[in-house]
């Protein structure tokens, strides 16, 4: 071996080295960068070459940056990251639907419902009292308006969700496809650096996508990724299929995934945020369906009893509530002539009745505890607190399945970092060796400079 | 045994995770503290919602009935005193019908005494037709006019009685009576004092006699009235007492249900925020644990 051979060597020493700072830092560099999988240089002893009979070493070659990654972690990392996205924006938006409930103060629907009650008892005092009677139509508006208000904020919520889908669809539509483009670029890179960087960047934007719409993705030996949602493909290689968003007659959103012959219903297969949203829909429209049915009970039962009565100049009552068939909660109202003039209260039992005839008054009391709801076992408080309960078992239970998910998601997170996530104690133990590498390199190339020139002069 | 390997930014991680749960845990105790409620929510506590509801609901019952009992017991202690009244102008009555009865008076005393018989009668009607903020007591539920025509007593009231609510089960207690059956049942208090007044008039002694055991009739009728009214009054106190007790009870119940513990609540809520101070001083210290700061 000669000592120009012993310099290659060396300097094979330094380019490994080199690149092993480079990879250091690279790492380093993106320690916090999300989904960003840590590299390890990958070095091979170079080729032997022979001479005179020995088989003498030629160094080290840096043949790539190896990316770390456990594709079955990541896999269910995916998997997480949709689950705790969904349980969340689930659990918000029940949190923010319970709210409108109001279960604290005294405007709330239940104590109004209460209090609206209390003031046909008070009528009872003196059914001619027309403050009294002007006290009733007063709770009885506070009582409709609160119920109102409910369904107001249950029907916001539930439009937002399509107003929020359809302002999102085109940005969701627009990471499925460079998706695709990074599909395109991993199989056609010849680098395996930048075949790592496309990767990262793609399973950021996988994960995006599992995160707001609970995409799910399967990684191909060639380095792409099958993007689907409900086993629909909407990233297949370099190809996508995009999303649209529509309202349903019943006001609730709708997502469809185009196919090459039409478009397939993916709604229920949604997960990640907006699943969560989507769960919540689905609720607010069980929560609107049970207070609608309240109110049509409540109000119809009313009604009937009050026509059965008579007002103060001796006709018989007519409607005290008006609503909307379809619409209860959020059309529940007084009646309007009613509203305006007190006197047509029909608290008297008969026709010809004495100033203090009160027989209806004390049959529309007798309404609020009589069990008219869920098969004639709850009253109108009870049917109420279930509603309520209906509402606040939802909410407890999306905050269980949000903690759950939170602590799965955390300790996958933990995995994919033990697999793939930069430590930067050991990126400086690295670069110390990386370092000292270069450092035994550089002495070698010196010293066989030295030999060289000593060689050099014994020639001279 | 196989060590996972932990990176500085996992660690991180997982200390930020675990610090937003605590200060989550806080926040709630903070809030549990500040307001004294451990409910605030249906989600608090779903399987009890309906139940507090009921509770509440309940309670605003009671407080109604404790007002209707209020105002009935007004309503009935106004209308004994009018019985006392007429009480009193029945015992006069009779006492001038006994008199004027006597062989010792003349015809043209008789006669005489008959305007004092007249204001008898007209203190019995200003009795009966007694009204409490415009209400007539005696006029059943026709209350807002006159029970009793001034001029020819006649009852011009309703024979149906306003009642209200004290408790449960429907217990009413009338706020109005019938005067009709009230002062003219079996002893008729108006057209008792009608006759004496009438017997006086005739200055016939032997008619005035007569008179006498329609006005004891008529005193037997008010006691009778009085004892009615008496239970009414009784069935309101009740009423008001069972309604208060119930109230205690029921406040007591939802305070259960809903309040939280003061002692139990500042003791969490201290505990939780020694462990926010050690997760905060945690992270701190991890945040300086690494090999590059020493290189």
């Amino acid at each position: 071996m000669s000592l120009i051979s012993s310099l290659n060597t060396a300097a094979s020493g330094l380019r490994v080295a080199s690149q092993g700072i480079n990879v250091t830092s690279h790492n380093v560099t993106n320690a916090t960068t999300e989904g960003y999988s840590r590299r390890s240089l990958r070095v091979e002893t170079a080729l032997p070459s022979t001479k005179g009979g020995f088989g003498i070493g030629n160094g080290a070659n840096p043949t790539g940056a190896k990316r770390s990654a456990d594709l079955f972690v990541n896999r269910r990392l995916v998997d997480a990251i949709g689950d705790e996205s969904r349980t969340a924006s689930h659990y918000q938006t029940l949190r923010t639907v319970e709210a409108s409930f109001d279960d604290v103060s005294a405007d709330g629907p239940g104590s109004l419902l209460s209090q609206f009650f209390d003031s046909l008892s008070r009528l009872t005092q003196d059914p001619s009292d027309g403050s009294l009677r002007e006290e009733v139509l007063s709770q009885g508006t506070r009582f409709t308006e609160g119920i109102q208000k409910v369904a107001a904020d249950l029907q916001t919520g539930r439009l937002s969700i399509y107003e929020e889908l359809e302002q999102t669809i085109s940005e969701i539509n627009n990471r499925l496809a460079q998706v695709a483009d990074f599909n395109a670029a991993i199989t056609a890179s010849t680098s395996e650096m930048g075949a790592g960087d496309f990767m990262d960047k793609r399973d950021q934007i996988i994960h995006e996508l599992a995160d707001e719409f609970g995409f799910t993705a399967v990684f191909n030996g060639d380095g792409s990724a099958q993007v689907s949602i409900g086993g629909h493909a909407a990233v297949t290689g370099a190809e996508h299929r995009e999303l649209e968003v529509q309202q349903t007659a019943a006001g609730v959103a709708q997502v469809d995934l185009q196919t090459g012959t039409g478009s397939v219903d993916i709604t229920s297969e949604i997960g990640g945020y907006f699943g969560g949203r989507l769960d919540a829909q689905t609720d607010i429209v069980s929560f609107e369906s049970d207070l609608n049915d309240f109110v049509d009970t409540l109000a119809t039962a009313f009604n009937t009893q009050h026509a059965a009565g008579f007002d103060q100049a001796g006709a018989p009552g007519g409607d005290f509530f008006t609503f909307t068939a379809g619409s209860e909660a959020a059309t529940f109202s007084l009646d309007a002539t009613l509203a305006a003039d007190s006197s047509l209260i029909a608290a008297a039992g008969a026709a010809t009745a004495s100033a203090g005839d009160g027989a209806n008054l004390e049959s529309l009391i007798g309404i609020e505890s009589t069990n008219l709801y869920a098969g004639g076992t709850q009253d109108a408080t009870q049917a109420l607190g279930a509603v309520y309960a209906s509402v606040g078992r939802a909410v407890a239970t999306a905050e269980m399945e949000n903690n759950t998910a939170s602590v799965t998601l955390d300790d996958l997170s933990a995995l994919r970092d033990a697999a793939s996530g930069v430590d930067l104690d050991q990126e400086a133990a690295d670069l110390l060796a990386w370092q000292a590498s270069y450092q035994a390199s550089a002495r070698v190339v010196t010293t066989t400079n030295q030999m060289l020139a000593e060689l050099m002069e014994i020639v001279r | 045994m196989s060590i996972v390997r932990s990176t500085y930014h996992s660690r991180l991680s997982a200390l930020s995770s675990q610090t937003r749960r605590i200060g989550d845990r806080m926040a709630r105790a903070q809030l549990e503290a500040s307001s004294g409620l451990k409910v605030m929510r249906a989600s608090d506590a779903p399987g009890r919602t309906s139940y507090i509801h009921s509770v509440r609901e309940s309670r605003a019952d009671q407080s109604e009935y404790t007002s209707n009992a209020d105002w009935a017991f007004q309503h009935l202690s106004t209308a004994d005193g009018a019985l006392g009244g007429l009480a009193t102008v029945i015992s006069e009555a009779r006492e001038l019908a006994v008199q004027m009865s006597s062989e010792t008076y003349n015809a043209a005393t008789r006669v005489n005494s008959q305007d004092d018989a007249t204001a008898l009668f007209d203190r019995a009607i200003m009795f009966a037709n007694t009204n409490l903020g415009g209400r007539y007591l005696f006029a059943g539920e026709a209350y807002d006019s006159e029970a009793y025509d001034a001029a020819t007593g006649a009852y011009l009231g309703d024979t149906e009685e306003p009642e209200v609510a004290v408790a449960d089960g429907n217990v009413s207690v009338l706020t109005g009576f019938d005067g009709s059956n009230l002062l003219q049942g079996t002893g008729d208090v108006i057209t008792a004092l009608q006759n004496l007044e009438t017997a006086l008039g005739t200055g016939n002694a032997a008619d005035v006699q007569a008179t006498i055991d329609d006005l004891d009739a008529a005193m037997e009728q008010i006691a009778v009235a009085r004892t009615v009214l008496g239970g009414e009054m009784q069935r309101a106190d009740d009423g008001r007492a069972i309604a208060q007790t119930m109230t205690i009870a029921l406040a007591e119940q939802e305070s259960d249900l809903v309040d939280a513990d003061a002692v139990e609540s500042f003791t969490n809520l201290f505990e939780v925020q020694q462990a926010f101070e050690a997760a905060l001083q945690v992270t701190a210290n991890a945040r300086s644990s690494l090999l590059f700061s020493r290189l």
